[in-house]
């Protein structure tokens, strides 16, 4: 099995603010990678370095064996990427939007329309196709996004916080689309806070807390490393990222100040 | 709750927009923010102050400019008139700019979604109506602060008390009417820009309510050419159509402030039933504006917590998508950009723009006789000025959209391409329009206007090298979206670059000029430095962008 991405000794500044430090980690051919970490862990970062957005300080990024520093124009054609935050072209229609992404992504007009038309269906978007962007709620938007993410039948899907405030049905999708994707042989390589999801989708998941990769592994792995044998994914990363104290401490405060 | 406690909370509400906003026009900002806030917040900081500066430099130079014709000008009718009409003058101006430099502002403010928040504490329905009008005066705070005290102090000590209490009023009154005004034109434009349903009708209305708005804001920056002419003809008239005339005038918002100070300057110089008119509408505006104080907060609350309604179309046309090359299908989705938002469709009213300030100029100049080719090289460097900015606003079409551009393969140059493509078309109808503007008035030699005309390639070197360094100094290199609005250092930057690179074929053509009194071979100089920059810039360009 091959590499679908490969993350060697990368390092990321923001002035004296160390995003990402020194991390490494591989996302197999036809696996779900999920990368956990509290807000501001070096998540987002680590994803818009891997897609060539962001120069790093030091150390390589590569998706299929493609360098992100040196050929990220190469990496964009392999790689289907929804990122953490909804700023689509709201005064454009998501009719005008797909046209947009099959003209830059040079795709066949009928092969590319045909598959829109399937995504519209599945996702029961038709009514808010020719619609303005800005008028779409949050979960449609998301919607538009996934079809501009897939629509070029990419090796690997990168979603940064793909669940992020969205409606249990949307998410439900969301979840489905990841799993056939990943059932197809497809790469997917996730940023999640919500524990449950990473738990119940991801093969192997690496947890990322203020820049450094605490752990890398399997859930039975990570119970291993943490010595919490049968625990939850949520206790394992409290543990493992030495926050178990703290959160007791924060609830046991909270239980005085509500009673 | 206390007035000072809502102002202050009216501050909080304010700087959150302004942080949206900016936020919101510089999307690439929006990872870094969690990162690095304080970088963020220096920078809304130092471009807010900018554009503060730029804005209190434009209504302090006007009223200025009013009150001296109106207090010290002799040239204009009567003392009685000249008040009168200083004052209106002066209250109109103010109405029309507090609407068109604020209406983009607005409609950000309706996405900001700001008011949601304080909507859940116990205030009254009344408190939170105040709340979202005081938020949105403090968003621009400086120039209604600068409408208000300015106009009356320079009255206070030109004349006394008495006008300065009415100036005051006057202003007051204005302020909360072109407040309201601008509300519902924001609503009314945000509607139109916000509902597509495929029709060529649809399309023509919303172009033509952005094509509408952004000649309104060409006409409220270019004021101060035009407003000497504007007293003298509003004077001219006041006294030509004697009492009744005037009586009528005096009924008009906002004739009846004007004349309000000029009866309780002069009594009954003025003519009773004028005064009588100013005084029962001036009374009437003020009830107005009172109403709009209150109906404004309202409004603003309304839309804030609830959005605006628009009529959204349900019917599924048909799924076929239609692809084109890269290059056309960016230029044609920043085209499509630009016609659906006011601030985008700016640049194309751009030699509007250039031709509403150069004619007055070139009218001055040529009554001390024919124009010589000085006058062309002033006029196209004012268009190079403001091809550098041009560029930056095609480039800010993008803001909206960094999810999906973030995830596409283009490389910046293919960007860059299209951004060029579209900068074009300004800058070529300047260049034209400059040449027909010269061909209107007595040369010196009738070559002149081939100036312009053999100027238009360096569009493309203006464009190519203000788009790589905008590209290099904020990207690192990479295709950035940077907005004119709140990056207001780079668009500087990009306006001294264009005139920079733009004076360099012109310097050829005055050198030669010097040298050899030719216009033919100071023309063929003109086009070699031309092609020969063009060439120098195109092979450096490589150097500083990055995919």
């Amino acid at each position: 099995m091959s590499e679908a991405v490969k993350i060697v000794n990368l390092v990321k500044s923001y002035g004296d603010l160390v995003a990402v430090n020194d991390v490494s980690f591989e996302v197999q051919e036809g696996e779900i990678f999920g990368i956990l970490g509290p807000n501001g862990a070096g998540k987002t970062t680590a994803i818009r370095v891997l897609m060539g957005l962001l120069d790093a300080d030091s150390g390589t990024a590569e998706v299929f064996g493609t360098s992100s520093s040196e050929d990220p124009i190469g990496v964009k054609r392999l790689v289907g990427y929804v990122p953490e935050e909804q700023q689509l072209y709201e005064s454009l229609t998501p009719r005008e939007i797909f046209e947009f992404i099959a003209s830059v992504r040079e795709l066949p007009e009928e092969k590319t329309s045909k598959r829109v038309a399937e995504f519209v269906h599945a996702l029961d978007f038709e009514k808010y196709y020719d619609a303005m962007v800005v008028t779409l709620s949050q979960g449609n938007k998301q919607k538009a996004l996934l079809i501009s993410a897939l629509i070029h039948r990419p090796k690997l899907l990168i979603l940064d916080e793909p669940f992020s405030g969205l409606d249990v049905r949307t998410a439900s999708i969301m979840k489905d689309v990841i799993k056939i994707h990943a059932e197809n042989g497809g790469s997917v390589l996730l940023s999640t806070h919500i524990m449950e999801v990473a738990e119940a989708m991801c093969d192997r998941v690496g947890i990322l807390d203020e820049g450094k990769l605490v752990a890398v592994g399997t859930l039975e792995e990570l119970r291993d490393v943490s010595k919490r044998e049968g625990a939850t994914l949520e206790r394992v990363f409290l543990a493992l990222t030495e926050q178990e104290d703290e959160v007791r401490e924060g609830i046991d405060q909270l239980r005085e100040a509500l009673a | 709750m206390k007035f000072s406690e809502r102002w202050k909370l009216a501050g909080i509400i304010s700087a959150e927009v302004r942080f949206k906003g900016y936020l919101e026009m510089n999307p690439s900002n929006l990872a870094r923010v969690k990162e690095n806030p304080q970088k963020i917040a220096r920078s809304i900081k130092s471009n807010s102050r900018f554009s503060t500066f730029i804005t209190t430099a434009l209504i302090f130079s006007l009223a200025i400019l009013t009150a001296v014709m109106a207090f010290v000008d002799d040239t204009i009718g009567v003392p009685q008139t000249r008040l009168a009409v200083g004052l209106s003058i002066f209250l109109f101006l103010s109405f029309v700019l507090l609407i068109f430099l604020n209406l983009s502002v607005t409609t950000g403010f309706f996405t900001a979604d700001v008011i949601s928040f304080p909507a859940t504490l116990p205030l009254s329905k009344r408190n939170l109506d105040e709340l979202s009008l005081l938020a949105f005066i403090r968003v621009f705070i400086a120039p209604t602060i600068l409408i208000l005290t300015i106009f009356p102090i320079i009255t206070l000590l030109a004349i006394g008390p008495g006008p300065a209490l009415v100036a005051f009023a006057g202003c007051a009154a204005t302020v909360s009417l072109s407040i309201g005004a601008l509300t519902k034109l924001s609503i009314w434009f945000r509607k139109q820009s916000l509902q597509v349903n495929g029709s060529k009708m649809n399309t023509v209305v919303r172009v033509a309510a952005s094509l509408g708005l952004a000649i309104g804001m060409v006409v409220a920056f270019s004021m101060g050419s035009w407003l000497p002419s504007l007293i003298h003809f509003i004077a001219d008239l006041s006294t030509g159509m004697g009492n009744q005339g005037s009586s009528f005038l005096a009924l008009l918002f906002p004739f009846s402030f004007g004349f309000l100070a000029s009866a309780i300057q002069f009594g009954l110089e003025l003519p009773f039933t004028t005064i009588l008119a100013a005084l029962g509408a001036s009374a009437l505006y003020a009830v107005l504006a009172i109403m709009s104080y209150h109906g404004t907060g309202n409004a603003l609350r309304r839309i804030t917590v609830g959005g605006v309604p628009t009529k959204r179309t349900l019917e599924l046309r048909d799924i076929t998508l239609k692809t084109k090359t890269v290059l056309r299908s960016i230029i044609n989705k920043d085209l499509k950009l630009a016609t659906r938002n006011i601030g985008s469709s700016f640049v194309f009213i751009i030699p509007l723009f250039l031709a509403v300030f150069l004619y007055p100029m070139m009218a001055g100049w040529s009554t001390s006789g024919p124009l010589r080719s000085l006058t062309s090289l002033v006029s196209i460097e004012y268009g190079n000025f403001f091809a550098g900015i041009t560029i930056i606003s095609v480039m800010m079409f993008d803001t909206q959209g960094a999810s999906i551009q973030s995830g596409l393969p283009i490389e910046s140059r293919k960007v860059l391409n299209a951004k060029i493509a579209i900068a074009m078309i300004p800058y070529v109808g300047s260049m034209i329009l400059v040449s027909i503007l010269l061909s209107m008035f007595p040369l010196t030699s009738p070559l002149i206007p081939l100036m312009p005309l053999i100027q238009i390639p360096c569009g493309y070197t203006v464009s190519i090298a203000v788009g790589a360094v905008t590209y290099w100094k904020r990207g690192g290199g990479r295709a950035v979206s940077i907005s004119v609005a709140a990056d207001s250092k780079m668009s500087f930057l990009a306006a001294i670059i264009g005139a920079v690179i733009g004076i360099v074929p012109l310097v050829g053509y005055g050198v030669v000029m010097i040298l050899t009194g030719n216009h033919i071979v100071s023309l063929a100089t003109q086009f070699m430095v031309m092609i020969l920059e063009l060439i120098l810039i195109r092979s450096q360009v490589p150097k500083l962008l990055k995919d």
